[in-house]
């Protein structure tokens, strides 16, 4: 497994040299292999379809632009992921400093034993999840984004969120607590509205 | 038995480090709570995907559309290099320098010299019978001021000088000539009139101050510039009080002869008011680019 991701960022890194040198597919070829896990992202983060393609357009003119300036500190996702952030941020009109963390995103969860979240979790089926995704604050759906959707490492994941380690472990499963109590909530109040969002989900 | 928890979300996403993947993957059958939490963090995951639509084209279609455009893309484009081409109609390109020098110079300059020369011719007419005194210490006294005035570097016109496609030379040595011309031309007729008064004949009037007006314009034009205006025209005043001086005897006679034939419309004070002008414009360049490290630094 660890050479296909070594392959996967050998691939990347590739693509990212040619757009330096000005070739216009591979940035293509980018767009391919990030432009879903990027859209998604910042469509978490803007809530807004529109708003994230226009956001991943601008991080395309910024890798196309900046290519050449990508120093290997990172992986290229990561700078992928980071740009598009920015840009997203930018869009949301915060500038510079750091999204909102809500009080309970800072504290350290005892992750040793399983938690009830996962009895829950399992019983529920990904479109409802997916419903129930949209209910999250950003800041919780954007680390699931990156973990699952775009597939970014622990490491990866608190460069681009510029935070430690440990907050993105603490992050992770937070967001899954609050997924959770949103799914045990929607299934108990109202189970008819949950099976409304989640057409709603499946048709989008 | 020690469960690998906090290492089941990077399982489930894949980007466990293999040998982390391969002890979880030894875990699981043993111990159902996590299978359990490796089943919810796959639901998630499952869920989080879901969310995922293929990346449509028009994005793509999108950002070509804006590299193409370079503006749009916000490319910065190349400052243009100016030329000058010189020998390209020069006569109008130096009639254009000048005009746009008169602009540049100010008005200020123009009046102030006007009210001090028209003062000056009347007094010579009214009080002198010999007006060629009177002429030889006012038109002088304009020459440096008016150059004082123009060619010394106040920050602005600096500014101006540097962003035109013509050297701080020619810019410089076109308003020497613009301002040295005018007030020529100025006292010249004001001397004619004068003459036609019965003050004396052209010649000598003309004599009385033209040697002397270059010599001081050319003082005054390599302190202004080389300082600033304000010392150009204290050493043009130093110069004319020490000649007020000698004229009123309180020299020594050699030396007041020396002073007093460096006033007069000769080639000493010519040649020496020549090479004070070409030495300036020699070193100007250099003064400029130093003067811009200052107002940087």
């Amino acid at each position: 497994m660890g050479a296909t991701v070594e392959g996967q960022q050998d691939a990347d890194r590739r693509l990212l040299c040619a757009v330096a040198a000005g070739d216009e597919s591979a940035l293509e070829g980018l767009y391919v292999r990030h432009g879903p896990a990027l859209l998604a992202y910042a469509e978490g983060l803007l809530t807004d379809r529109h708003r994230a393609e226009e956001t991943v357009q601008d991080t395309l003119l910024a890798v196309w632009r900046g290519a050449d300036s990508f120093q290997g500190r990172s992986t290229v996702r990561t700078w992928l992921f980071g740009i598009c952030r920015r840009q997203a941020l930018r869009r949301m009109g915060v500038r510079g400093g750091p999204v909102h963390v809500p009080i309970d995103a800072a504290v350290e969860v005892a992750a040793d034993e399983p938690g009830p979240e996962a009895v829950t979790l399992a019983r529920a089926d990904a479109r409802t999840v997916a419903a129930a995704m949209r209910t999250l604050p950003a800041i919780h759906r954007e680390v699931l984004d990156l973990a699952f959707g775009a597939g970014l490492t622990r490491d990866e994941i608190a460069v681009v969120l510029d935070v430690p380690v440990g907050t993105v472990k603490s992050r992770l499963f937070h967001a899954r607590a609050v997924l959770a109590r949103a799914l045990a909530d929607g299934t108990e109040d109202a189970p008819a509205a949950a099976q409304q969002a989640a057409g709603r989900g499946g048709r989008r | 038995m020690r469960h690998p928890t906090g290492q089941l979300a990077e399982y489930v996403a894949g980007t466990l480090p293999a040998r982390d993947a391969a002890a979880v993957a030894a875990h699981l059958p043993r111990c159902p709570a996590c299978r359990q939490e490796v089943a919810g963090w796959q639901h998630l995951a499952d869920g989080v995907r879901a969310r995922m639509a293929p990346a449509p084209a028009a994005v793509l279609a999108a950002v070509r559309r804006r590299l193409a455009a370079p503006n749009a893309a916000g490319s910065v484009a190349a400052p243009p290099v100016y030329r000058a081409v010189p020998g390209a109609r020069p006569l109008a390109r130096a009639a254009g320098l000048l005009a746009h020098q008169w602009r540049l110079v100010g008005w200020r300059v123009w009046a102030v010299s006007a009210v001090v020369l028209v003062a000056g011719m009347a007094l010579a007419g009214w009080v002198s019978v010999p007006a060629q005194p009177v002429l030889a210490v006012v038109v002088p006294l304009v020459g440096a001021l008016a150059v004082a005035s123009a060619c010394g570097g106040d920050a602005l016109n600096d500014e101006l000088i540097r962003a035109t496609p013509t050297s701080v030379r020619t810019v410089l040595l076109a308003r020497l000539t613009l301002v040295l011309a005018a007030v020529f031309v100025a006292a010249l007729a004001g001397s004619l009139v004068l003459s036609l008064a019965g003050a004396g004949g052209p010649g000598r009037l003309l004599a009385a101050w033209l040697g002397p007006m270059v010599l001081l314009s050319a003082v005054s034009f390599a302190f202004s510039v080389i300082w600033r205006p304000a010392v150009g025209l204290s050493a043009a005043l130093a110069v004319w009080a020490l000649r007020a001086l000698m004229a009123a005897g309180h020299a020594d006679p050699a030396v007041a002869g020396a002073v007093e034939a460096m006033w007069r419309t000769s080639w000493p004070p010519l040649v020496t008011a020549g090479a004070l002008v070409a030495g300036v414009l020699a070193i100007v360049p250099r003064l400029a680019s130093m003067r811009t490290v200052q107002i940087r630094s």
